[in-house]
């Protein structure tokens, strides 16, 4: 198909827009930015209160322009939405596939970049971070992540997640003058490179097996049963390290723990939303037909990140480490749902399990989004609010803040009525269904098991003493922050309470992608 | 149809409305000024009001034949999860339409009346509250479309009933009198919730016409199952025996509140949701003996007990006890719109008792024994006027509200006698004419004690009487309309009237297979006329008997309880028969010494020693070595992620192998 | 498929024990001699003046990524130049649309003052 027609280019208009907005925030850095790096590198002739002032413009102009993108590139996915009733209309010789599948599970991502941006207002300032390179990689990172998505080929498959990796690896190395944070991104660079190698290994293996990139096409008896396996086996291990399973999760604690707060929350959502949506678009377009061979990787992925996450986040004392053990642990159910889908009967028993897939993935995006906005929040100087010892007394001081943040404790625990549960609540059901009770029941222990990690944190802040006066004096003012957190407390209420309808839409777009 | 497109579009303000006014004052009541509160109280509450009229009007302009299918809205699709789902659907039919009204109504009313009683206590703003999410609660309850909904507003309604009991924490009896009336009432919830899932089970929906359409399907045995069970929750929430206990314990909360909660809405909640459930009864015979059986030795029971009492609210609550046992027996009869019927009235004189009853507490600086009144009507006589309106309502003396009502469930009694089981329903129709005869009784007992005779009060006190202010009497004085003309929408044929409400709400009910013996019309009207100069003998028996008693023959009662047989009765009847001591002995002692006993063996040793400690630290063991993992070396790491590699690709061959 | 297993397992225990058995021969075989000027680079050339591990300056590696892509530039677009003719406008407009985002990349960083030397 000729690669310009208008139809092609409203495919990707989503992501076109993204990537605009990125370079309109990079514009705009130099635009706006100017003045105040002329000062600071040169020295002599500066005037602090311009290179204040700059600082406070770009400081909310450049969030305005990406939240104002990724609202354009929402239009353009509602038009997609609508357009596309029902098909999943391919473009570009094969590679874009536009469904609805996709559209959801690009929405997820975006809505994490919005939160993102939006919650970024005032911390990006307090944190000393580069405006133009902080905002501009967010944006390439979604375009990437919405490629992955929507790509229908191994390439589009791999492009997309060079694109969001390379952006994710600078963004955790984005506090230049923190040593921390440039250590943990070297590591997460060298491990992302080591398993993007794998991954592309494994693309070349599975393309000699079959003589195919292209997913859907893929499904023919492999000529060469070494060569598929070996390339199924490679691929699997490369998506494996993106979402941050056992053990292909090394990186993950210490990039979420340096990283800042916003970033690690972008990263643990993001590249796992975009990730999960591209293996199950592999798995369950192309590689279904000989899952009784391999259906057993998943399931022991799945079981192995249940119980590690869990258990070693248990004995965290910083709280975005515990967090990135949540993360893991949390990938780990999602696997139970991925392993569902190739449950007895596959071919009846797939909507349920997938659609939970994605209930999942929207549910975490809002309570990780929600938690990592609270070590925003308190934070103060270029630090997050990390050690979990300090959440002592809490509830005294500001109460609403811990009200959020029991209100994100509880859903990430899954307990009712918080959307954690019902996410949960869909996917140990799918599996007990399409009869993994076993898996199932290891889920739940270690839903049992975090519970106790997730609850200590609302103990310290409803029963405990706050340690010093001043401790929760927060300097700046967080509009952005604040609206953060009510959107996703009350996201997760709303999810928790009426699932119905979301459930509903996630089973509509499932149904399409089969 | 205009005004039906209207409403559909704005039921969910019904609810909404209370729900934001609790938001609001729940949130920042503390920090509003007194008038905004009362205005943010009383505001959602007549919205909901205003919207169910209309409801009601837009009700009555579709054909009678196509009311029963109602006005429905579908606000969301709440559950759907594997062939389970549930939509918050709302609902407004003839049956729904009809307790709107007086859920809305009385509940608006006594918002007004709050404002005045309430006036200077210091939880002004969480009264209000609490107040609008009870009628939140009440409303999703009576609105519901599904059995789930209705749960979920009869557990609110109980949640709020807890919270108001016990509005006065500080007092101790009476924190814990709210807790029995939240424990007692799970019992009943557990039956209720017991049969939604024996509903789910046998008939795989939860909508209300899913069920009347399959209630005729299921087995006789699961029909009596599901229809037992759903008493069980009825006579929990509406104070039935065995589970009456709590009612004249939540007399500790506030007057209004037990006049809107204990006594006009939330305990007829039971009567409603059997109403509701007609196409279940009316399939099983032996549920619906049952239903009478417990209906009438309630109104019997408790009628007993109202006649002892001294304590002013505790006669008017076992008289609402007595009452929901009415409302029983004709649910019990199949004479459903009749108890429908006694529920509208009685939520009106009932309601008027009791703001009345507050009226004279107010007026006696919180006094509430009627020892310790009397000669009180110069002082407070529009107050006086009403509760003798009041009274005469619930004894049944034409024409005011409660003789309609309560004839016609006594006459539908009486017709059962010709089918079978005719002693039984002879049983019962004097039984309700004795509680008919006592009701009457007691209530101008209360009178006498309170009103006529010498000052009993201490001077003081006495100085302090005034008649309450007109946001309060106004209120007493529009429901003693209510109470005086309520019954005209329920003229029997007999004297001329149409039975308007027996006629709208007829299209609800579901009918047996096999309609009832129908006798010949000219014996049946003999028998009415009968049946209703009887009734009315025996309510103005009961008025005079104890006016004479009270005002001319004060030393008999006196004389009665001193001497020997007489005491023995009367200390077993003035302690409601001990049955509190009963079931204290009977049942929670018991449990206490199991769960002490069960607290020691498993909890203590087994789960605390065994399980938990064990696991506990088994977990931290491993939480720890697993933490060791990560050090923090990057090619540890890779090395890691390599040797999963290589497991992975074995895992593959060896699967090639195989 | 067993017996290639087994072909397998025996060819891999070969390469094994072919690399371990020169190691470990030349291990037994091998002269030791430990003296300092044995462990230095250029037993017999010029004498060490520091660590070879040298801090270059950061300017190096901006400058190579820049050419880098650049390069990368080249690579894609030598192809295009190929087969042009047959691609029409709409390869034209592509490559456009390829060099513009590159162009601005270049400007980007050159106005961050990637390219000034002090």
């Amino acid at each position: 198909m000729n690669g310009f027609d208008f139809a092609s280019i409203m495919a990707i208009s989503p992501e076109i827009a993204l990537l605009l907005t990125a370079i309109a925030v990079i514009t705009a850095d130099i635009c706006i930015g100017k003045a105040g790096r002329k000062c600071c590198t040169a020295g002599a002739a500066c005037k602090p209160e311009e290179t204040a002032s700059s600082t406070e413009i770009s400081s909310i102009v450049m969030p305005f322009i990406c939240m104002t993108g990724i609202a354009i590139s929402w239009y353009f996915m509602y038009n997609l939405w609508n357009l596309h009733a029902v098909n999943g209309a391919k473009y570009f010789s094969n590679a874009i596939v536009v469904d609805k599948f996709g559209l959801i599970a690009g929405f997820v991502v975006t809505v994490a970049a919005f939160l993102t941006a939006l919650s970024s207002t005032g911390y990006a300032k307090r944190m000393k971070i580069d405006f133009g390179e902080y905002y501009g990689l967010i944006m390439l990172a979604s375009a990437g992540m919405m490629f992955l998505i929507k790509g229908n080929n191994l390439i589009m498959l791999f492009l997309g997640i060079e694109l969001t990796s390379l952006s994710v690896y600078a963004l955790t190395a984005i506090s230049k003058h923190r040593e921390e944070s440039t250590e943990a991104a070297m590591k997460y660079f060298i491990l992302g490179a080591f398993s993007s190698a794998i991954l592309l290994f494994g693309m070349a293996f599975m393309y000699g097996a079959t003589g195919s990139i292209e997913f859907g096409q893929m499904n023919a008896v492999p000529t060469n049963r070494f060569l598929y396996f070996i390339g199924i086996g490679m691929m699997l291990l490369g998506l494996a390290f993106k979402i941050g399973a056992v053990p292909f999760h090394m990186w993950a604690p210490d990039a979420y723990q340096a990283a800042p707060s916003a970033i690690s929350s972008f990263m643990a959502v993001g590249v796992k939303t975009a990730s999960f949506a591209a293996l199950l678009r592999l798995l369950f377009t192309s590689l279904i037909h000989t899952s009784h061979m391999w259906y057993q990787v998943p399931w022991m992925l799945a079981v192995l990140t249940v119980l590690l996450g869990n258990l070693t986040a248990i004995s965290q004392t910083n709280i975005k480490r515990m967090l990135a053990y949540s993360s893991i642990a949390h990938t780990g159910y999602i696997l139970i749902g991925v392993t569902a889908c190739m449950g007895v009967g596959y071919s009846t028993g797939l909507t349920a399990p997938m659609s939970s897939i994605l209930f999942y993935l929207a549910v975490y995006a809002l309570m990780n989004i929600g938690a990592f906005a609270i070590t925003m929040h308190l934070g103060r100087e270029d630090k997050d609010f990390d050690e979990i010892s300090g959440y002592a007394g809490l509830a005294h001081k500001k109460p609403l803040l811990a009200l959020a943040m029991a209100i994100f404790m509880f859903s990430l625990a899954g307990i009712p009525p918080m959307g954690g549960f019902m996410a949960k609540f869909y996917i140990f059901r799918s599996a007990i269904q399409n009869g993994y009770i076993w898996l199932a029941i290891i889920g739940i222990i270690g839903s049992i098991i975090s519970v106790y990690y997730y609850l200590r944190i609302v103990v310290l802040m409803y029963m405990k003493p706050a340690q010093t006066e001043e401790q929760f004096e927060s300097d700046q003012s967080q509009w952005g922050l604040h609206f953060t957190l009510f959107a996703t407390a009350a996201g997760l209420l709303i999810l928790g309470l009426l699932p119905g309808d979301f459930v509903q839409y996630a089973i509509v777009a499932v149904k399409e992608l089969l | 149809m205009e005004l039906k497109e209207l409403v559909t579009r704005f039921i969910w303000l019904i609810p909404a409305a209370p729900l934001a006014g609790f938001i609001i004052n729940g949130l920042w009541g503390r920090r509003f000024s007194k008038n905004f509160v009362t205005l943010i109280g009383c505001l959602g509450p007549f919205i909901a009001l205003l919207v169910s009229i209309a409801g009601f009007r837009a009700l009555s302009m579709i054909a009678p034949a196509e009311r029963a299918d109602g006005i429905v809205y579908t606000l969301y699709n709440w559950i759907s999860a594997g062939s389970l789902h549930v939509d918050i659907q709302f609902i407004i039919d003839p049956l729904s339409s009809i307790m709107l009204l007086v859920v809305t109504g009385v509940g608006f009313l006594i918002h007004l009346y709050s404002i005045g009683y309430m006036g200077h206590d210091k939880g002004y703003s969480r009264y209000f509250a609490f107040l609008n999410l009870f009628m939140f609660a009440m409303l999703i309850l009576v609105l519901a479309n599904n059995l789930l909904m209705m749960f979920i507003g009869w557990e609110g309604v109980g949640l709020c009933s807890y919270l108001l009991i016990g509005f006065w924490f500080e007092d101790n009896e009476k924190a814990s009198a709210g807790k029995k009336a939240f424990i007692v009432n799970r019992i009943g919830d557990f039956g209720f919730i017991l049969a939604i899932f024996l509903i789910f089970t046998s008939c795989g929906t939860l909508t209300f016409s899913g069920i009347s359409e399959q209630a005729k399907t299921l087995a006789p045995g699961v029909l009596t199952a599901i229809a037992i069970l759903l008493f069980v929750g009825a006579t929990g929430k509406s104070a039935q025996i065995p589970l009456y206990v709590w009612l004249p314990d939540a007399m500790a909360g506030p007057t209004p509140v037990s006049a809107l909660i204990h006594a006009a809405t939330m305990v007829t909640a039971g009567v409603y949701m059997v109403g509701r459930m007609s196409a279940i009864y009316v399939n099983s015979p032996e549920a619906l003996i049952i239903v009478s059986i417990i209906g009438g030795l309630t109104a019997l029971y408790a009628a007993t007990i109202g006649l002892v009492q001294n304590d002013i609210k505790k006669v008017l609550a076992y008289s609402t006890i007595s009452q929901l046992g009415y409302m029983f027996l004709g649910m019990g009869v199949m004479a459903f719109s009749a108890g429908i019927f006694h529920l509208v009235t009685h939520a009106f004189f009932k309601a008027l008792l009791f703001l009345c009853a507050g009226s004279v507490i107010h007026a006696m600086s919180g006094e509430q024994d009627m020892r310790k009144m009397g000669g009180l009507w110069r002082k407070i006589p529009v107050t006086f006027a009403c509760f003798v309106i009041g009274a005469i309502a619930i004894a049944g003396v034409p024409p005011f509200a409660g003789f309609f009502s309560k004839d016609e469930i006594l006459w539908k009694t009486l017709e059962r006698y010709e089918t079978t089981h005719a002693g039984l329903y002879a049983v019962l129709w004097v039984i309700g004419l004795l509680s008919a005869l006592m009701t009457a009784f007691y209530m101008f007992r209360l009178i006498a004690m309170t009103f006529f005779g010498a000052p009993r009060a201490n001077e003081e006190i006495m100085h302090h009487v005034h008649e309450s202010p007109f946001s309060m009497t106004s209120v007493l004085v529009t429901l003693a309309i209510l109470s005086l003309i309520g019954g005209f929408i329920g003229v029997p044929h007999l004297l001329g009237g149409h039975n308007w409400i027996e006629g709208y709400l007829e299209p609800v009910w579901a009918h047996p297979e096999s309609a009832g013996a129908v006798t010949t019309e000219a014996a049946n009207h003999s028998m009415e006329i009968i049946n209703i100069i009887v009734s009315v003998l025996a309510g103005l028996a009961g008025i005079l008997g104890a006016l004479l008693i009270y005002t001319k023959f004060t030393a008999l009662p006196a004389k009665l309880t001193e001497s020997n047989s007489g005491k023995f009765v009367h200390r077993i009847v003035y302690n409601k028969y001990y049955i509190d001591e009963i079931y204290n002995a009977l049942v929670i002692q018991p449990i206490k010494y199991l769960s002490a006993l069960l607290w020691l063996i498993f909890d203590m040793a087994i789960i605390d020693g065994g399980l938990v400690d064990l696991s506990a630290t088994l977990i931290a063991v491993f939480s720890q070595l697993s933490r060791r993992i990560q050090n923090g070396i990057v090619n540890n790491y890779a090395m890691l992620i390599f040797i999963g590699a290589i497991l992975m690709l074995c895992f593959f061959v060896a699967q090639m192998a195989a | 498929m067993s017996s290639n297993l087994l072909f397998l397992i025996i060819y891999t225990l070969l390469a094994i024990a072919t690399a371990g058995g020169m190691l470990f021969a030349s291990y037994l075989l091998g002269p030791r001699r430990n003296r300092e000027l044995k462990d230095t680079p250029y037993e017999c050339g010029m004498p060490i003046l520091g660590t070879a591990r040298e801090r270059f300056s950061v300017k190096f590696y901006l400058t190579a990524l820049a050419f880098l892509l650049f390069d990368i530039e080249t690579v894609f677009l030598i192809p295009w130049a190929v087969v042009y003719k047959s691609l029409g406008v709409t390869g034209l407009v592509e490559a456009v649309i390829f060099i513009l985002i590159l162009a601005f990349g270049l400007y980007y960083i050159w106005e961050r003052g990637a390219l000034e030397w002090d």
